[in-house]
């Protein structure tokens, strides 16, 4: 054997369960570097996102000129159709929102065995980058996830809003109100309207305070955003201050639903 | 989920009308087993996973007074799954009611293994793919397996199931043989001792090997020995590594057996739970299997990637009763087999040759040089191939190029298609969304050079077809493999003969095995 072949990391991929090879650098040896659990093929097809072109819905940029920086803006500007939307509608408060990734058939994939699948090892993935990608906020006060309803959460066995969130000190706040179905069945104009009251607080959570308090929401795709409205609705009229949401997956157009139980 | 294992001494128990009796405790006690979503909501009970429960469940007598429900008896006979598999489709009461009389048992889905613990479905012991949860069906720390995860979650709190009541086929139908072909006597001998092995008792576990050239017509020589188990009343399982195998054996077969349901199963079946006595599936497949097929078949042994020979003789020896018999299928039998065999440790029958009598072709080689640097630098193609394939053409025969890797692929395909401009040449690879259309238009002769990797080597059958291999001298082209490309040609009984070439640089062991093999064969009588 090739004395960089014993040098070299050996690790699994958490994805496709592969062994694969780091090359050795000095940061690693250093330990700077961090692990990767990810194997180069896997990496290779995850599309992060570098440029957006709407400060606050924080979707990717597709030209250059709209092309912005994607992270989190003290006063957002520049803003898509979309937000205006939401913006219009009845005073309803922005959320700024960002996403690790592109949603492509790839992460669809991913996601769908990290969801559907019950595969919980695949949050490993995305813990840690979404800690890091909370950074630029500067001080949060409280992180929360999105609530799942028992019937799901029995299948699953997990709330992955909550997996996602573990590199964070998360709190759980919010429930489900009633029988929603599963937005991933759901139209754009279905998805906003079916979700208008579907969250309340816990017992818990009506025991803390929100007044004035900026507030991170943790979940795994944006396709909407009104998963993410709907929850920031209940902390705006309890006195939040400025929600924001982080996801791991933007949707960008109509996937195809190839998945099945 | 979460079992009330009751002692059988507290005096509620007529409020648990779904109670089933475990009677080995290691203190003698009697308990009585409850799902805890069967339970009145009542007060607060201690409950156990099944996993958590050390002593074997002794299940009850089956009770031939209940009356079954014959749809769950068609979906669970002959399997092992998952209860959430089974509920989708039926109700937990309606099951735990079965499992009350008998008729379907409980068993965890995360086992210890000596001192490891191991997926009870798939046999995953390895520590990397056993990931840990906090489950919300148990409130408590579970272990999945990561490694037939696809297949549906197996974690250490969610219980499998098992059908106890009848296993027998009980068919109006007698099965009968709708193929009307005839054996040649090479064939015929091989079935005959195919025959013969199902029809003699089983008393411990056995094996047969079937070792037949590639054309040999392998299917045909099954059909006596497929008929003799079925109509013991024995359901026959054919195992493969291949999904293509499952897509082109099923109508085969239910052409041959019109009496008989003939079920395929592989990644994306439609009915993975539907009923049957001749089953064809893929490795993978067959973990839903448990204990039940008395007559396996295992076609194409040698052709399951190295590392999951462990999988597939897991897999094989869980799907199989215990005794029970497997025959091997192989034109190109692993080094452990081939001695086995040879040694007398495996009975074994020969099939020399191809079903229409002429001998295989044999391989001849071609020295070329350093290829891949004239490719990769000058983007030229050496020119014995090319004068290879031009004759080829000229002969209107169609090409079939093998190549080592897949990165080189477009590179040839560009410099064939400059050599060659008149010519369509393609190139299909192993995950090739078009992989079946492109195999279609090379059979129909639209396509009339096809460039590809080892993927094609078996299986794929196209009339008159010429095969060469560049870069022969590569790791990838084993003795088996390269017996199994010279298989595509002449395989008609038309056209019996035709041009295998090794382009190579630089002559290998396993070039002059495959050859020897070829030779070896033909001398059989």
């Amino acid at each position: 054997m090739h004395w960089r072949e014993h040098v070299q990391a050996n690790n699994r991929c958490v994805y496709c369960l592969e062994r694969f090879h780091e090359d050795v650098s000095w940061s690693w040896l250093l330990g700077i570097t961090q692990e990767s659990i990810l194997c180069p093929d896997c990496a290779e097809k995850l599309e992060r996102i570098t440029d957006i072109s709407c400060e606050m819905c924080g979707r990717p940029a597709l030209s250059k000129e709209e092309s912005r920086h994607a992270s989190f803006k003290a006063e957002p500007e520049k803003q898509c159709h979309d937000c205006l939307l939401w913006k219009g509608k009845g005073g309803i408060m922005p959320v700024q929102h960002r996403a690790l990734y592109t949603y492509t058939p790839f992460l669809q994939e991913v996601i769908a065995r990290f969801k559907y699948r019950g595969d919980a090892e695949i949050a490993r993935l995305f813990s840690g980058d979404l800690k890091k990608a909370s950074r630029e906020l500067g001080h949060i006060d409280i992180v929360t996830v999105i609530p799942l309803m028992e019937e799901r959460l029995w299948e699953r066995g997990f709330n992955q809003g909550l997996l996602l969130a573990e590199k964070f000190p998360y709190v759980e706040l919010l429930e489900r109100t009633g029988a929603a179905e599963k937005q991933s069945k759901r139209h754009r104009q279905a998805r906003i309207e079916a979700l208008d009251g579907v969250f309340q607080l816990t017992e818990k959570g009506m025991n803390v305070s929100y007044d004035g308090k900026r507030i991170l929401l943790i979940d795994d795709i944006y396709t909407t955003g009104a998963t993410l409205h709907a929850a920031a609705s209940v902390f705006y009229t309890n006195g939040a201050k400025e929600i924001f949401g982080l996801t791991v997956a933007r949707a960008t157009g109509s996937l195809k639903k190839t998945f099945n139980t | 989920m979460r079992f009330y294992v009751l002692p059988l001494s507290e005096s509620t128990l007529e409020n648990h009308k779904y109670a089933v009796y475990l009677p080995h405790d290691p203190q003698g006690l009697a308990y009585w087993l409850i799902p805890e979503q069967l339970l009145e909501p009542m007060t607060e009970l201690p409950l156990t996973r099944l996993s958590d429960y050390e002593t074997a469940i002794a299940n009850p007598k089956v009770n031939q007074t209940f009356v079954s429900n014959p749809n769950l008896e068609a979906m669970l006979r002959g399997r092992r799954l998952l209860l959430d598999e089974v509920t989708a489709m039926f109700s937990l009461q309606e099951i735990h009611e079965h499992v009350c009389h008998g008729y379907i048992h409980y068993s965890a889905g995360i086992v210890p293994q000596s001192r490891k613990l191991a997926c009870s479905r798939c046999g995953t012991s390895d520590p990397f793919l056993l990931a840990q949860i906090e489950c919300a069906r148990c409130n408590d720390m579970c272990t999945y397996c990561r490694s037939c995860i696809l297949m549906g979650r197996v974690n250490s709190c969610t219980p499998f199931l098992t059908w106890h009541g009848t296993q027998q086929l009980n068919d109006t139908k007698m099965p009968r043989l709708g193929w009307q072909g005839e054996l040649s006597p090479a064939q015929k001998k091989a079935a005959d001792a195919l025959v013969n092995e199902v029809n003699t008792p089983l008393t411990e576990n056995r094996s047969f090997l079937t070792w037949a050239v590639c054309g040999a017509g392998k299917t045909e020589m099954l059909f006596p020995a497929i008929l003799a188990g079925l109509e013991a009343k024995k359901p026959v399982l054919i195992a493969t590594p291949r999904t293509d195998v499952v897509l082109e054996l099923l109508p085969r077969l239910r052409t041959a057996f019109p009496n008989t349901v003939v079920e395929g199963f592989y990644g994306g079946a439609d009915d993975r739970y539907a009923k049957a006595q001749l089953l064809i599936a893929t490795t993978h497949q067959l973990l839903r299997y448990h204990n039940y097929f008395p007559n396996v078949i295992i076609d194409e042994v040698d052709a399951f990637p190295f590392s999951y020979d462990e999988k597939l003789h897991f897999a094989v020896k869980k799907a199989s009763l215990s005794p029970s018999l497997t025959i091997y299928l192989t034109a190109t039998p692993p080094k452990e087999l081939k001695s086995a065999a040879e040694n007398g440790k495996i009975p074994h029958v020969k099939v020399p040759r191809r079903y229409h009598g002429h001998p295989l072709p044999v391989p001849k080689l071609m020295w070329i040089g350093n290829w891949m640097k004239n490719l990769q630098r000058k983007k030229k193609l050496p020119y014995h191939l090319l004068h290879w394939i031009k004759q080829t053409l000229e002969r209107k025969k169609q090409v079939f190029l093998f190549l080592p890797r897949i990165d080189l692929q477009p590179a040839v395909v560009a410099a064939l298609r400059h050599v060659f401009p008149e010519v369509s040449t393609d190139s299909v690879y192993a995950n090739d969304e078009e992989r079946r259309e492109k195999v279609m238009r090379y059979r129909e002769g639209k396509i009339r050079i096809l460039v590809t990797t080892t993927i094609l080597e078996r299986g794929v059958t196209v009339k008159g077809v010429q095969v060469g291999v560049l870069g022969a001298e590569d790791r990838i082209f084993t003795e088996s493999a390269l017996v199994q490309i010279a298989g595509r040609v002449g395989r008609s009984a038309d056209e019996p003969t035709g041009d295998v070439i090794f382009f190579h640089h630089g002559k290998t062991t396993a070039m002059v095995e495959a050859i020897r093999h070829i030779e070896a064969m033909n001398q059989e009588k």
